[in-house]
């Protein structure tokens, strides 16, 4: 399966898996060892799904449960089988397949790491090499050396991941792993796969959270009941997808464990007088947004800031950060409380009752610590002004 | 080669993993083994059998065929799930899976080597045997590579059918059990009535245990064993390569079913 691809890290073929449903046993040992497909019926998990991920790229694998992503990664990942198609990679792999496999539950965390390292091709030497950089990194402390079954999600996942990066791949292959554990991990993994995707490796991500698959992927695939439903620029195919969901099902909230800094609220003032929804504001009223931060963290955070404005449909009708205009972080001081203002002179919303969605993210701004979402924050009412949509737009009229 | 014995060496701790005496189990059961059994066949029972003519005392004639036959039915029964036990690994990490069956066979045979060896210490302090020649012993090697063969060529076949039909797992301890008292373990083959020999011919293990006795308790190999075992061999080489044949096909879908 590895071989020489030029500058193409992974090739995939008119890719298919289907899983067969048979009558009895003796037709599927038929199948299994004779080829013969004598089926009552099938399940076709990939359908002829082609790409090519170039060495360096940053590749993304998005859809719904079921899509075949995971099918997919294990293929990619040579612990599964296709039923037609080829898949050709170059380099070492490390594959962080669905969590909690790969480790035998006797055994304590550096033991499972030296029989996954042997399983891997390295050599006891390399592995003893690692281990260090494995225990550390993963900061199990002395978990480390007990057996795996004592262990959390959270704490499988630091074993899982450090194991796979410690093997110095060429193509990282991360499937959901990273949604589970504490946030100040999942932060530190990013940071370290960006780290990776500098030095040049190459990455297949698949996540649920489409806002770190965006801005960690170049490209991204969107998979649909198995087959290909776009493929190209992440933030064309994460818009795209985004729109789907919302068409199916209202977007969940997102939930956080522990953040380290957190939005304590969101207040609105409009030319200094406090307002919410039971005061409505006319179109072209000045607006200042405050978001006031807590600190809960033990160190000194560098923050990035975002704001969001929707309406009570839920469409974005504005939102933007400090990292995507290019500001400087804030620093942030342990255990500091304090605000952020962002002011409009004008705002150009007609008459509706929107919401508001402040953010606070890392310097990376790949990472969300947290979000507040204030419900009806704010109102407008047009008391003369009889124009109707959703905002203003200047214009002017020509009549001769 | 250097994957299969570290592979060997990881199984062998893996077994034991969180029990107080660990690896040294492996010492152990042999060795409670041989004490139970000579503390019953050798105090209390004091049988003689009759060996190919010979006269031999019950408790190391036993032992010289109870001892490979243990090795061959964990071996064997461990085949059948060792894809299974294996599963978490296999779903992650793409490696040579055939390298399984011969470490689950491999791993049991520390009783074979730990109770042949003890055989000879037993045989030449214990009972005063003339070993004419102590060193000819350690021709039990030869039968040993038969056996092993063996075990290799029904343990491929047995672990990747037992992976597709479950049943095997559940079936194989009673087909064992049957095997275990078909063969001439508790017995002499001198023993049985003639119109029943045909059962033994057609056994692939009396041969190889009969070759541990003769080596043991009559320092030779006869030519009519040699024979015979020469045709255990060719027939292990088949049983290989026929359990590679299905375990290649077998193996991609693998972690579709475990």
């Amino acid at each position: 399966m590895s071989s020489n691809l030029g500058d193409i890290a992974v090739s995939v073929n008119s890719l298919s898996k289907e899983y067969y449903f048979f009558k009895n046993n003796f037709w599927r040992l038929l199948w299994v060892f004779a080829d013969i497909a004598r089926y009552t019926h099938k399940f076709s998990a990939l359908n002829d799904v082609s790409f090519s991920i170039h060495k360096g790229e940053s590749f993304g694998i998005i859809g719904q449960n079921g899509s075949g992503k995971s099918t997919l990664l294990k293929i990619i990942a040579g612990t599964s089988t296709p039923t037609s198609g080829q898949v050709k990679t170059c380099g070492r792999i490390a594959a962080l397949l669905e969590l909690g496999l790969g480790f035998h539950q006797d055994l304590t965390g550096i033991e499972n790491i030296k029989l996954n390292g042997l399983f891997s091709g390295l050599t006891e030497r390399e592995i003893s090499e690692k281990i260090k950089f494995i225990e550390n990194f993963s900061e199990l402390g002395e978990f480390f050396y007990r057996p795996v079954k004592m262990y959390s999600t959270g704490m499988f996942m630091r074993l899982a991941f450090s194991m796979a990066i410690a093997v110095e791949p060429e193509i990282l292959i991360v499937d959901e792993a990273l949604s589970v554990g504490d946030q100040r991990f999942q932060k530190k993994c990013i940071d370290y796969i960006t780290n990776l995707l500098d030095r040049g490796i190459t990455l297949l991500f698949c996540s649920h959270d489409q806002y770190t698959v965006e801005r960690l992927c170049n490209r991204v695939l969107w998979l649909d009941k198995g087959n290909v439903k776009m493929l190209g620029n992440s933030r064309k195919v994460v818009a795209a997808y985004q729109e789907s969901l919302k068409e199916k099902a209202k977007t969940q909230a997102q939930s956080f464990e522990d953040p380290p800094i957190i939005i304590e609220d969101i207040e609105l003032y409009s030319n200094g007088v406090r307002i919410d929804a039971s005061k409505p504001l006319e179109p072209f009223s000045q607006l200042e947004v405050k978001i006031r931060y807590h600190s809960l963290d033990d160190n000194e955070l560098n923050c990035h800031f975002g704001l969001g404005i929707y309406s009570s449909d839920e469409t974005e009708m504005f939102a933007t950060s400090t990292a995507i205009e290019n500001k400087e972080v804030k620093k942030i001081a342990p255990g500091e409380r304090g605000s952020i203002e962002i002011s409009f002179p004008k705002i150009l919303l007609l008459d509706g009752e929107y919401t508001v969605t402040g953010i606070i993210q890392d310097d990376t701004a790949l990472h969300v610590y947290h979000r507040l979402i204030k419900n009806s924050a704010f109102r407008v009412l047009m008391p003369r002004f009889e124009a109707r949509g959703t905002f203003f737009m200047e214009h002017k009229w020509r009549l001769n | 080669m250097r994957f299969f014995f570290l592979l060997l060496k990881r199984d062998l701790r893996t077994r034991f993993a969180g029990s107080a005496l660990g690896s040294f189990w492996f010492f152990l059961q042999p060795f409670l083994n041989f004490v139970v059994y000579a503390a019953v066949f050798g105090a209390l029972f004091k049988f003689h059998v009759s060996f190919k003519g010979r006269t031999v005392d019950f408790l190391p004639f036993f032992l010289a065929g109870f001892w490979p036959w243990m090795a061959f039915q964990e071996g064997v029964a461990r085949c059948s799930t060792v894809l299974a036990e294996y599963a978490h690994i296999l779903k992650k990490v793409r490696f040579r899976l055939e390298f399984l069956v011969p470490v689950a066979i491999a791993s049991p045979q520390v009783y074979i080597f730990l109770g042949s060896l003890g055989l000879i210490f037993f045989l030449i302090f214990g009972y005063n045997y003339e070993l004419t020649n102590f060193t000819y012993s350690f021709l039990f090697i030869l039968p040993l590579l038969i056996q092993l063969s063996l075990s290799l060529g029904l343990g491929l076949l047995i672990a990747i059918l037992g992976a597709y039909i479950r049943d095997i797992p559940n079936w194989l301890p009673a087909i064992l059990n049957l095997w275990f008292f078909a063969t001439p373990i508790f017995y002499s083959p001198d023993q049985i009535p003639k119109h029943f020999l045909w059962i033994l011919k057609l056994n692939p293990l009396v041969p190889i245990l009969d070759s541990y006795r003769e080596i043991f308790f009559s320092n030779c190999l006869s030519a009519g064993n040699l024979i015979a075992l020469s045709k255990v061999l060719l027939f292990s080489i088949l049983l290989i390569f026929l359990g590679l044949f299905l375990f290649r096909r077998g193996k991609r879908w693998l972690s579709d079913v475990l």
